[in-house]
């Protein structure tokens, strides 16, 4: 009975845990090494000069000039002829660039949960909302992972750029309609897609982010030291003003960085469903750690209801990453314009096939049917266990959505891939928990806390 | 709960506590549940938090209704595309194949949350016995719509005393304290207590 009797609000801290950051750190080295074994190990012959068998899927022609396959129907009629979509990305790439998409991946995926977590914070502000602030520090350790993220997520984009997107070399070709090889689509394209923006954008988005995070954080030390309601709503504010620029930000940040990776193609729902993804993401990542802490005796405000609560979160955002998935994939499909289907139709065929349907069925139809039931969001095992399922199957997600049109038939599912993802996983659990460390973990201050150590979600 | 604890017709004898607050029924209504008091129900203007814990209410299976109606909306809208689509006059729309799955989606979706909200809802009212042009007799006292919360307690198989209940209940802040009587003919008589 939640209700009618007081609770003890006990100050905790978190000094470390051993078997934690041995675990971490074992993940750390065991991925350093897979990554070191999958570059040594990587053909470093493209698989296309291999076999003459697989040439034929491929109508990329090495020659600019000779005429090609038309995507775009009767405009070959009307216009001068566009040259036709890549069907293999990775055709002329070098080996090294499935490292860079490897990172790129990676260091995205994290900043997608760190940011999200940051919007889930500032959430919880805006909305008035109190039943998260007894695992507040928890979200606070996620954010603490955005600076890292970013900082690897710019420097892969500045190294890699040419590597990886292939409007950046049509970008110095500087071609008139007419000339051989124009293409009108990254014309029309290209005062969003070009190098300044590019490399701006993904500068700026990301260290506003920060600078917004780290107001928010220093108020929540204030607070922790002083009392009082300044800190509190002077944060309201902050995440009004962040939560406004972030909901654009993040757009901009996913069409330069993700969607421009089949610049042909665009997506008006592509940032929407990114935010999906990252938010599931974000939302397991803190559900895990808050249910890691409260395993090892800690956060002993946090109950069932608050755990409850979190599955309800993860279960709602799932059928919404669900949702906003089939109304990409479903007026691409009905509606077959050759340059929108085409995003599909690569991630339809030969390799990417089983990741296309890994990712609904991790996504989507496993959450949807575990945790349907009040029991299995309130039973820490299952929640947990679907918590690292849906993390790995919105990495494929993430995955899904950089290699096609990056590096094509150059990428592979190997010890590459997983010692990167290994390494990137422990460095997140490495950090975060050791930002947990750094500060009590009950916001003891907070105006907020007695009503969420109260929380109940009724019968 | 059963329907003998439901309905205030079928218990003999039945006590009421009137409340000005939702704190102190809220208490009084955990107190009497813990003496054993068989609680009917708890009539209140507003949802009081804690509440269905005090009253010892369990579950609603409503949610397992939800899920049965879902599923049977689903399967309405594939049999009904299925049926209309691939067996009876299959259509080419779009170059798409007769059993284009994913255009069926939104009709799958759609159906099954209307099977569903109309369901529950119909559920619902069955449940509580809410049958339109039935006449409510749970008016104890007509303030319970607005200010005063009525706590109906049976006192037919009460492991307590009635007098001592009813110094319970004024302990715990009761304003009023009501016995009720049903009579054969479909009639009662009540007495104030307090």
């Amino acid at each position: 009975m939640a209700h009618g009797h007081k609770i003890e609000l006990k100050q905790e801290f978190f000094s470390g845990n051993k078997k934690a950051t041995k675990f971490s750190l074992i993940l750390i080295v065991l991925g350093l090494l897979l990554t070191i074994i999958g570059i040594a190990t990587a053909p470093k012959t493209h698989p296309s000069n291999e076999g003459a068998s697989s040439e034929e899927h491929h109508h990329v022609a090495a020659d600019n000039n000779t005429p090609r396959l038309n995507y775009y129907g009767d405009h070959q009629v009307n216009h001068p002829l566009p040259p036709p979509i890549p069907e293999d990305a990775g055709a002329h790439k070098p080996w090294y660039s499935r490292v860079y998409a490897n990172i790129l991946t990676n260091s995205y995926f994290f900043v997608l949960v760190s940011c999200l977590a940051l919007f889930f914070w500032a959430l919880q502000y805006i909305a008035n909302a109190g039943w998260t602030t007894v695992f507040k520090r928890v979200i606070e350790s996620v954010v603490a992972f955005l600076p890292i993220a970013s900082i690897i997520l710019i420097l892969i984009l500045i190294i890699g750029k040419s590597d990886l997107y292939h409007w950046a070399h049509y970008e110095h070709e500087a071609l008139k309609p007419g000339e051989p090889g124009y293409d009108k689509i990254l014309s029309g394209k290209s005062w969003f897609l070009n190098s300044s923006f590019f490399i701006g954008g993904i500068i700026i988005i990301p260290l506003v982010w920060f600078l917004i995070g780290k107001k928010l954080s220093s108020l929540s030390v204030r607070e922790d030291a002083e009392g009082g309601l300044t800190p509190f709503k002077k944060s309201i504010r902050w995440s009004a003003a962040f939560t406004v620029f972030f909901i654009f930000s993040i757009s901009v940040l996913s069409w330069l960085v993700i969607m421009s990776v089949d610049a042909h193609w665009y997506s008006t729902i592509f940032s929407v469903y990114n935010f999906a993804t990252g938010f599931v993401a974000a939302l397991c990542a803190i559900t895990l750690i808050v249910l890691y802490l409260k395993s090892i005796g800690h956060l002993n405000l946090v109950t069932d209801e608050h755990i409850h609560d979190l599955g309800k979160f993860i279960f709602a955002f799932s059928i919404f990453w669900g949702y906003i998935w089939i109304s990409q994939f479903l007026l691409i499909w009905y509606a077959h314009i050759p340059e929108e289907v085409y995003y599909y139709q690569v991630r339809l065929m030969d390799q990417w096939k089983p990741y296309f349907y890994i990712n609904i069925v991790i996504n989507f139809v496993i959450p949807f049917f575990v945790l349907m039931t009040r029991d299995a969001k309130r039973n820490p095992k299952l929640l947990g266990w679907i918590a690292v399922i849906l993390l790995f199957g919105h990495w494929i997600d993430v995955y899904l959505m950089v290699m096609p049109g990056t590096i094509g038939s150059l990428a592979q599912f190997g010890m590459l891939e997983i010692g990167m993802l290994l390494l990137f996983t422990g460095t997140f659990i490495y950090l975060t928990l050791l930002s947990l460390t750094k500060r009590a973990l009950v916001p003891i201050n907070h105006p907020y806390l007695e009503e969420s150590a109260h929380h109940d979600v009724g019968v | 709960m059963n329907d003998k604890k439901l309905s205030l017709r079928n218990n003999k004898k039945v006590l009421f506590g009137i409340f000005e607050d939702g704190d102190s029924a809220l208490e009084a209504t955990q107190t009497v549940f813990n003496r054993g008091v068989n609680i009917i129900d708890c009539y209140s203007p507003y949802p009081i938090h804690g509440m269905e814990k005090a009253m010892g209410l369990k579950r609603s299976r409503l949610p397992i209704g939800a899920f049965v109606c879902a599923m049977t909306g689903l399967s309405l809208a594939i049999i009904l595309q299925a049926g209309i689509m691939y067996f009876d006059w299959p259509m080419i729309i779009g170059g798409k194949p007769y059993a284009g799955i994913p255009s069926w989606i939104p009709v799958m979706f759609e159906l099954s949350i209307l099977c569903t909200a109309f369901g529950i809802a119909i559920l619902f009212f069955a449940r509580s016995g809410m049958i339109h042009g039935k006449i409510a007799n749970e008016i104890i006292d007509p303030r319970q719509t607005s200010d005063r919360i009525v706590l109906a307690m049976s006192l037919d198989e009460a492991g307590i005393n009635t007098d001592e209940l009813v110094k319970l209940l004024s302990d715990k802040g009761a304003v009023e304290i009501r016995q009720r009587v049903n009579l054969d003919n479909n009639e009662f008589e009540d007495n104030v207590i307090k």
